[in-house]
């Protein structure tokens, strides 16, 4: 999924003004991408097969074959599924515009709700799982870059490659496993919250953190290592070398400032990213967060439920984005504008 | 002579040792205290007793309400009082008269009477009520209800029915709410509303986690119960699951999907002597469904070359490492009299195996070639859950010899269900239909007949049908047998569209501190765990 | 011969981890050519001895229908090769296609073509692919739809970026000063120097899929359970893991061996063929 920041550096440098012109642009494209992607969703959504008033009266299956159909039809009208598609998404985006997202049809609630209530958890792993990630994989990318083409570099490199060749379900299973194994310890089942209790929350979130930023890190580790070797080669940092600095003094106060500029960005990305792949990890280390939710809404076919879930991490993920492209023109304003 | 007096010296023996065991146990006095854990298999969501159907539902309330009668504690093979200190019964079979219960309050200490009764009575029969268990077999049943004072109420029915009137009424889904309750929630879905008379006080529901009761201090049994509660982990994972009983983070499982025989000997292996593990009936069964509304199962030569070709001997033994009763339209162990003895079974075509089954065989390939001269390709479906896929593998290979080549189609759970209800399939591979009590007319009325509502076949026999209702209606214990066996034998010597492979068994395991504890013969009863306590 | 010696030496010097992926990925895709010739059993042919261990007769064991795990596994590499090379080939030259077509021609086919792009990538890869594959059904195809789906927009994305540049370059520029048809332009300049970043997603993206793969399946929406997919035969194994460890370990170290040598393969293929396109998630 190559997505790195689209850095120019032979770019003019910009006046404020265009800044301003910038930022307005990227505010106003905000919205309308915002409101493709859940009429995208929306329209996915329509198009599975069956809705909730089949799955519930067929899964039930207990009533006789004449009553099925009439309950199908009556939960079908309380719903709204009986109008057309186009006046329920009009309907659906009216009402979300106000942050009323509706009565899930599953869990017969308001949406609000939910998203209120999960919404913060799966923040926390996702905000949890890049810390971990960055904690061990900038530096160990910039060893490689630093060490580059020894066995040292060729070490890190294929640490890193590693974690990318486990599904993450199954590094979760394999660390679910060996703890009760080899540690008859099982992480809490019982989800704490993080502001009543800190140290049952970690004890929890901890390990779903850990097998996703196993994962993360190794396109981290290695976008940092490229950076890194980029802004060797460059100029200034041969000067310094040049000038008789000492190597840890090159690296940190110069190369390193300037080689996490698009790591910060590539972190933005993946970091609205993760909500989503936390799903996974959120099922096997029983978090109840919005994964969970999602998986079990779009099995029952709860529009609202999962047309909500989808738009909140859109929203994120697109917000996370606009910050970080900001920010990063901000930081260094040689970027080409788009 | 000498083998006799040594046999009989044997039973002594073994009675003594029982009766030995017997009084240890019953020295063994309950100790107070304690909370139970176990886990729900998904999050329930919607915690409406009346108006939901998945096991779930019933684990996250079942200890919170009482009913007018329940399956007994101590024995739940057995209908005993519960809100109801007694009923009787009209001289023509049509009056049953509820005598409740004098004193009792629900959690919010408001009394207990008739008037509750009746709206819990009149909730699940009104018509336009969605009432999936309760309501689905209490309405063809009851005539009218009323109430006599505030302490006993009447239900009329239609016809004389006992067994499934009464089977009703104890199950877990006829438990009885607050009328106050239902005014002021409109229908019982939230956690608020979670107010019975059972021996536990619904305490907690943190959504997608855990569930928690605690006990009741005002419980309408004195001296129960023995718990301070009950907490359930919601687990939807199949690797998690097992980790927790590993770990020895849960007492019991006794849920639903059962542990296959390896899971379960790892949990041995790694608990050792903490734990027992059981195998143990869960009163359903896994059946193959033909679609009658199309080609080429509209054909009866081609459904009866399936019910021929099916290994079910196989099937229950690869599939379900043999825990099953492989064949039976009726399980002898759940409805006693009234299945089909198994040794009859056995003889029959599609249920022989050996020589008989190879004979079964060549009679089914001769059936397909008769129509498809070729074979026949042919779409398999089945939903993705627990062991289904394994299953339908299974069946796809025994269904290629007489020359049926599947392809399979898998359908993600919930959705599966919408598919199959609208009859879009063409060979539904394993769908397991679990019954709600041990009546034998359960499984008839849910699959077997036209108004079946899982006759995913659409299958019709209208005199099938006619004998299934008389079965029904029959009040003679030894006739109704009589009739029961009349069916299966009409049904197994005929096309039929459902095809029973068997009755599914799993394992199990309770923490060995665990006492008291009783599986039902339907996983929804008798987990109010009123009477269970955790030996130290 | 012997100056494709010296090459291969040299090669072997530069990218030693690249030639050494080079191998692996060399040895998959002939077991997965010759799978049907080489696998001892048939992949869905349940009729051995359940939970067999390791042994003479079984390298791998049996699982627990009794099926031949070698032979799964060689029909698993051809189903996942099968599955990452088709989803990538057909979302890559899609996405790539598109992405210079846009790129090119500017504008507003190209603004549009932008808003698109964000608003399927908005939303997060696992949810879309989880919805899609509940719209479509369960099928080999039909996870090959999803992942292509997955893949088109980055693609285009990348791939229109480095459009971009070509097409502000004094050359082209040139070209068109010189009334060279857009048609020529493209294929004669964008197409060509489009290439190398064409081959780098290509080579990154099929170990992505085959993971995405194994994930959709452990959530219940993967290729039908009988496929001998590897990310199927590993969820399938978790539920056994200490009675047949074997289950989950050889499928394991077939998905963690073909995506660790695609990647080692991708780097190599990135740094000779495009060094300034470093750092994808890959």
């Amino acid at each position: 999924m190559q997505h790195g920041p689209r850095v120019q550096p032979g770019a003019a440098r910009l006046q404020s003004c265009a800044v301003q012109v910038y930022v307005v642009h990227r505010l106003l494209l905000f919205v309308p991408t915002l409101l493709g992607a859940s009429l995208l969703i929306f329209v996915l959504m329509r198009l599975v097969p069956g809705d909730i008033a089949q799955i519930l009266v067929y899964q039930t299956g207990s009533e006789q074959s004449s009553v099925q159909e009439k309950q199908i039809k009556q939960i079908r009208t309380e719903l709204g599924l009986d109008k057309p598609v186009l006046v329920q998404y009009v309907t659906w985006l009216g009402n979300a515009v106000r942050l009323d997202f509706g009565e899930s049809y599953s869990q017969r609630r308001p949406v609000r709700d939910i998203l209120l209530e999960r919404f913060p958890r799966s923040m926390e792993l996702a905000v949890l799982t890049m810390g971990l990630a960055m904690l061990w994989a900038i530096p160990l990318g910039v060893i490689s870059a630093v060490r580059q083409n020894t066995w040292l570099d060729y070490g890190v490199r294929v640490l890193s490659i590693s974690g990318l060749s486990l599904p993450i379900f199954f590094t979760g299973v394999l660390i679910l496993y060996l703890l009760v194994r080899v540690f008859r310890y099982l992480p809490p089942l019982e989800y704490s919250a993080l502001t009543e209790n800190p140290v049952e929350n970690l004890k929890q979130m901890i390990w779903p953190a850990l097998a996703q930023a196993y994962y993360i890190s190794a396109p981290i580790m290695r976008l940092t290592r490229s950076q890194m070797l980029e802004v060797v080669r460059q100029d200034y940092v041969r000067t310094a070398f040049a000038k008789g600095l000492s190597d840890r003094a090159v690296i940190y106060r110069h190369a390193l400032r300037n080689s996490l500029l698009p790591v910060v960005t590539f972190i933005g990305w993946w970091g609205g990213r993760l909500l989503g792949g936390i799903v996974i990890m959120e099922i096997i280390f029983a978090v109840p967060g919005m994964g969970t939710a999602l998986v079990q809404a779009v099995s029952y076919r709860d529009y609202p439920t999962v047309q909500a879930i989808v738009f909140v991490m859109a929203l994120i993920f697109l917000a996370v984005n606009l910050i970080v492209d900001l920010l990063y023109g901000w930081l260094d304003p040689r970027i080409r504008l788009a | 002579m000498r083998n006799h007096r040594l046999f009989i010296v044997a039973v002594v023996m073994v009675m003594i040792a029982g009766v030995a065991a017997g009084g240890f146990a019953q020295q063994d006095k309950p100790r107070y205290g304690g909370i139970l854990n176990w886990f729900d298999y998904g999050d329930p969501a919607r915690l409406d007793v009346h108006a939901e159907s998945p096991l779930v539902v019933q684990q996250a309330t079942s200890g919170v309400y009482s009913g007018l009668l329940h399956r007994d504690p101590d024995d739940p093979t057995k209908i005993a009082p519960d809100l109801a200190e007694r009923y009787t019964v009209s001289a023509d079979g049509k009056t049953y008269t509820f005598h409740l219960r004098k004193g009792v309050k629900w959690h919010d200490g408001q009394p207990f009477t008739s008037a509750d009764v009746k709206a819990t009575f009149d909730r699940v029969l009104n018509p336009d009520f969605k009432s999936p268990k309760c309501g689905a077999t209490l309405k063809p049943l009851v005539a009218g209800t009323e109430i006599v004072d505030p302490h006993t109420f009447q239900v009329r029915l239609k016809a004389p029915a006992p067994e499934p009137f009464l089977g009703a009424v104890a199950s877990a889904w006829c438990r009885i709410a607050a009328k106050h309750v239902l005014e002021k929630f409109g229908d019982l879905n939230k956690p608020e509303a979670q107010i019975g008379t059972g021996p536990f006080k619904f305490k907690k529901y943190e959504r997608g986690s855990v569930i928690e009761w605690e006990k009741n201090k005002d419980y309408f049994i004195p001296g129960l119960p023995y718990l301070d509660g009950v907490k359930q982990f919601i687990l939807t994972g199949g690797p998690t699951q097992l980790a927790a009983a590993k770990a020895g983070r849960i007492h019991l499982w006794d849920t639903w999907p059962p542990m296959g025989k390896a899971p379960s000997e790892e949990l041995k292996a790694a608990r050792g002597s903490e734990i027992d593990v059981y195998r143990w009936p869960i009163n359903t069964i896994w059946i193959v469904f033909l679609n009658t509304t199309k080609p080429p199962f509209d054909n009866p030569d081609m459904r009866r070359a399936v019910h021929l070709a099916l290994n079910r001997q196989e099937l229950i033994t690869k599939a379900l490492d043999g825990a099953g009763v492989p064949c039976a339209m009726l399980d002898p162990k759940l409805v006693g009299e009234a299945a089909l003895p198994l040794a009859e079974l056995e003889r029959m075509p599609g249920c022989r195996t050996g020589a008989g089954k190879e004979q079964d065989i060549a009679e089914a390939e001769k059936l397909v070639k008769k129509h498809h001269p070729n074979g026949i390709d042919i779409e398999m479906a089945f939903r993705q859950v627990g062991n289904y896929s394994d299953r339908s593998q299974l069946v796809a290979a025994q269904l290629r010899r007489i020359g049926i080549r599947g392809t399979l189609k898998s359908h993600e759970s919930a959705a599966g269900f919408a598919a199959f209800g609208k009859g879009d399939f063409t060979l539904l591979t394993s769908q397991d239909r679990a019954m709600d009590s041990t009546d034998p007319g359960d499984p008839f009325s849910l699959i077997w007949t036209t108004q079946g509502g899982s006759n995913y076949g659409k299958w019709s026999d209208p005199k099938l049908d006619e004998l299934a209702d008389r079965a029904l209606k029959e009040t003679d214990r030894a006739k109704r047998a009589k009739l029961y066996h009349d069916l299966q034998r009409m049904f197994m010597s005929g096309a039929p569209s459902a095809l029973p492979v068997g009755w599914v068994e799993g394992w199990f395991f309770t923490d060995k501190k665990v006492r008291g504890y009783k599986p039902a013969s339907t996983a929804y009863d008798n987990i109010t765990f009123m009477k269970v306590w955790l030996a130290p | 011969m012997s100056a494709v010696a010296a090459q291969t030496r040299r090669l072997l010097a530069r990218q030693p981890l690249g030639v050494a992926g080079a191998a692996v990925v060399l040895v998959l895709v002939a077991t997965a050519l010759l799978a049907p010739v080489l696998a001892p059993h048939g992949p869905k042919e349940a009729v051995f001895g359940q939970f067999v261990p390791p042994g003479r007769e079984f390298p791998m064991g049996t699982d627990n229908l009794g099926r031949d795990v070698l032979s799964r596994v060689m029909w698993g590499a051809r189903l996942s090769l099968y599955v990452g090379l088709v989803s990538v080939l057909v979302g890559v030259t899609i996405g790539s296609l598109w992405g210079i077509f846009t790129g090119y021609l500017g504008g507003i086919a190209d603004v549009s073509s932008q808003r698109v792009i964000d608003c399927v990538m908005a939303l997060p890869p696992i949810v879309l692919a989880l919805s899609l594959m509940a719209a479509v059904g369960q099928s080999v195809n039909n996870v090959i739809l999803a992942l292509t789906i997955l893949l088109t927009p980055t693609a285009a994305r990348t791939v229109r970026s480095v459009a971009l540049g070509i097409a502000a370059s004094p050359y082209v520029e040139a070209a068109r000063a010189a009334g060279t048809s857009h048609v020529r332009i493209v294929l004669r300049h964008i197409l060509p120097n489009c290439l190398a970043t064409y081959i780098v997603l290509v080579t990154t993206n099929i170990s992505y899929a085959i993971v995405v793969e194994a994930s959709l399946s452990f959530l219940g929406v993967g290729a039908p359970p009988d496929e001998p997919s590897w990310g199927g035969m590993l969820t399938a194994g978790t539920q056994a893991m200490e009675t047949a460890p074997w289950l989950i370990f050889f499928p394991g170290v077939a998905i963690s061996l073909a995506v660790f040598a695609l990647n080692l393969l991708g780097d190599a293929i990135r740094d000779i063929a495009d060094p300034r396109l470093r750092g994808g998630l890959g």
